[in-house]
């Protein structure tokens, strides 16, 4: 026997099962027997692709999708869908679609590729630049037909860090629930360079089991109707709203001290009048530059403390844990109230 | 006191067993020939273990087993994988077998890589047969491994596969039509 295909299948399987997968795609090219061996396979005796990052992007400037994914060892590959020209480019060779329409056909191959992903990705990007509907274009169908395809298999991608970039609401909803909830640990919400003082609403996104379970939240949309309910689980977050009251940042004040997880936040606002109500709330402040800082005891702990800055020139607004040591001598600290 | 205890645990030099005499077999290949082997090496085939077996449950004289499905070439490889392995734990296969990722020892590596690739297929292929759990294994991993890094061309060249014979097809997108 000179030949591979004459070999038996379970021997081929396992062949398969321990090779890369550059190199199982590859066998997928030799020949059609081989295909179809590889594509009847069950997902669990396809080798892990162990990415680390995947990155799903598109374009409307150029009417393109891409994927890029970082494997192991730098390994690196490709995916690049060009509406005008209408093929697929992956890793240099260029295939025309035909009649199909290159979204269904990135989505197609996505669906194929994370069969084969096993390990948590570090990191899952998606870039949507595409929201302006163009009668002539389908691009901007992408979110929602990748949603759909997740709901379709029951899939999950099991990442770490989950971000996504755009100009519009309506790309966050669908993409949030493709995030596997126990994997998953920072949420990014990005908006587009070009777009500025972008507001979103959250009130769909907060229900999520995505959202309470994650620890880190980054969002730079102007959220409208920031609810403090929502966003106090987490252990650091940064986000921007128009406004928050002094009842509010009393509440995450009471949340942090009684917490032992809390790290850091940052929250923006473009306006902030309720500093007399704060100074009854929190006594009076130590002053330092343009700040106006606030330090209390955090329950059960010595050795941290939280303390509150509050920036009125930018409106800007941190809590911080730092050491008791790092306290300045002449400022006050609140001790712990339970109420 | 400590370092008496301490060596009261330590464990004992085993005193060497005298060893059984080696009890060789005769086994034939489907082409014929005629080798001889070690009874122990050939106990890592799950087949000719329960071959062999029989004929002891029966206390019937075993002087030549017929391996109908390897020829002479490729049964001498199976043979002398078997013999190097003889005295290998059988937990270590047992705990090798579904596992993803394999370590080759270097024994192995130098004696699987240094064959055609024909001939290391038929060498799987009767491994299989004979139900050898870790050639099996070895002997899959070196394929994987000479696959890594390869392209098309390459891959067909190596593995023996003809030029495709099929047109692709249009009417599905998959990324290698």
């Amino acid at each position: 026997m000179a030949s591979i295909i004459e070999m038996p299948e379970l021997v081929l399987e396992k062949i398969i099962e321990f090779s890369d997968l550059k190199a199982v795609l590859t066998l997928r090219q030799v020949c059609r027997d081989f295909r179809n061996f590889i594509d009847d396979l069950k997902d669990s005796k396809l080798p892990d692709s162990k990415f680390a990052q995947i990155e799903i992007i598109s374009d409307k400037d150029e009417k393109k999708i891409t994927f890029d994914l970082v494997g192991p060892d730098d390994s690196f590959y490709h995916f690049e869908y060009s509406e005008i020209n209408n093929s697929r480019s992956f890793n240099g060779k260029i295939t025309n679609m035909a009649n199909l329409k290159i979204v269904d056909v990135a989505i197609q191959d996505l669906e194929w590729i994370l069969k084969f992903q096993k390990s948590n990705l570090q990191r899952l990007y998606f870039h949507f630049d595409d929201f302006q509907l163009q009668t002539e274009s389908s691009i901007h169908t992408l979110p929602i037909k990748l949603s759909n395809m997740f709901n379709a298999s029951g899939r999950k991608i099991k990442t770490r860090e989950l971000s996504i970039k755009t100009y519009h609401q309506s790309q966050l909803t669908p993409i949030l629930p493709i995030a596997d909830p126990e994997a998953l640990k920072i949420i990014d919400l990005f908006r587009l360079e070009t777009e500025i003082d972008m507001e979103i609403e959250i009130d769909e996104i907060v229900k999520s089991e995505q959202w309470k379970k994650a620890k880190e939240m980054n969002c730079d949309f102007h959220v409208v109707n920031l609810k403090v309910e929502d966003i106090c689980h987490f252990s650091r977050y940064r986000v921007q709203s128009n406004t928050i009251s002094a009842r509010d940042l009393d509440f995450l004040k009471k949340a942090i001290t009684s917490s032992s997880k809390f790290e850091y936040s940052w929250l923006a606002v473009n306006i902030f009048n309720e500093n007399e109500e704060i100074f009854n709330l929190w006594g009076p402040a130590y002053l330092s530059g343009s700040s106006s800082l606030w330090y209390f005891r955090i329950k059960d702990s010595e050795e941290n403390i939280l303390v509150i800055d509050i920036q009125q020139v930018y409106n800007h607004i941190y809590f911080d844990v730092i050491e008791t040591r790092n306290v300045p001598n002449r400022a006050i600290v609140h001790d712990y109230n339970e109420n | 006191m400590a370092p008496k205890k301490n060596s009261a645990k330590r464990p004992q030099p085993s005193t060497p067993k005298p060893s059984a005499p080696a009890r060789i077999v005769k086994v034939q290949s489907s082409d014929g020939h005629i080798l001889q082997a070690d009874v122990r090496a050939l106990l890592l085939s799950s087949t000719l273990a329960a071959t062999i077996k029989g004929y002891d449950d029966e206390n019937k004289p075993l002087e030549k087993l017929e391996v109908n499905n390897v020829v002479g070439f490729t049964l001498k490889l199976v043979l002398e994988w078997c013999e190097k392995h003889k005295e290998d734990d059988p937990a270590i296969a047992q705990a090798e077998k579904d596992k993803k990722n394999i370590f080759i020892p270097s024994w192995d590596r130098h004696f699987l890589t240094k064959l055609p690739m024909g001939n290391l297929f038929d060498l799987i292929t009767a491994a299989y047969h004979l139900d050898i759990t870790g050639l099996i294994n070895y002997g899959c991993k070196t394929v994987a491994n000479s696959a890594k890094g390869k392209s098309t061309e390459e891959m067909r060249e190596l593995f023996g596969i003809p030029e495709p014979w099929e047109q692709p097809s249009t009417s599905t997108a998959t990324w290698d039509d």
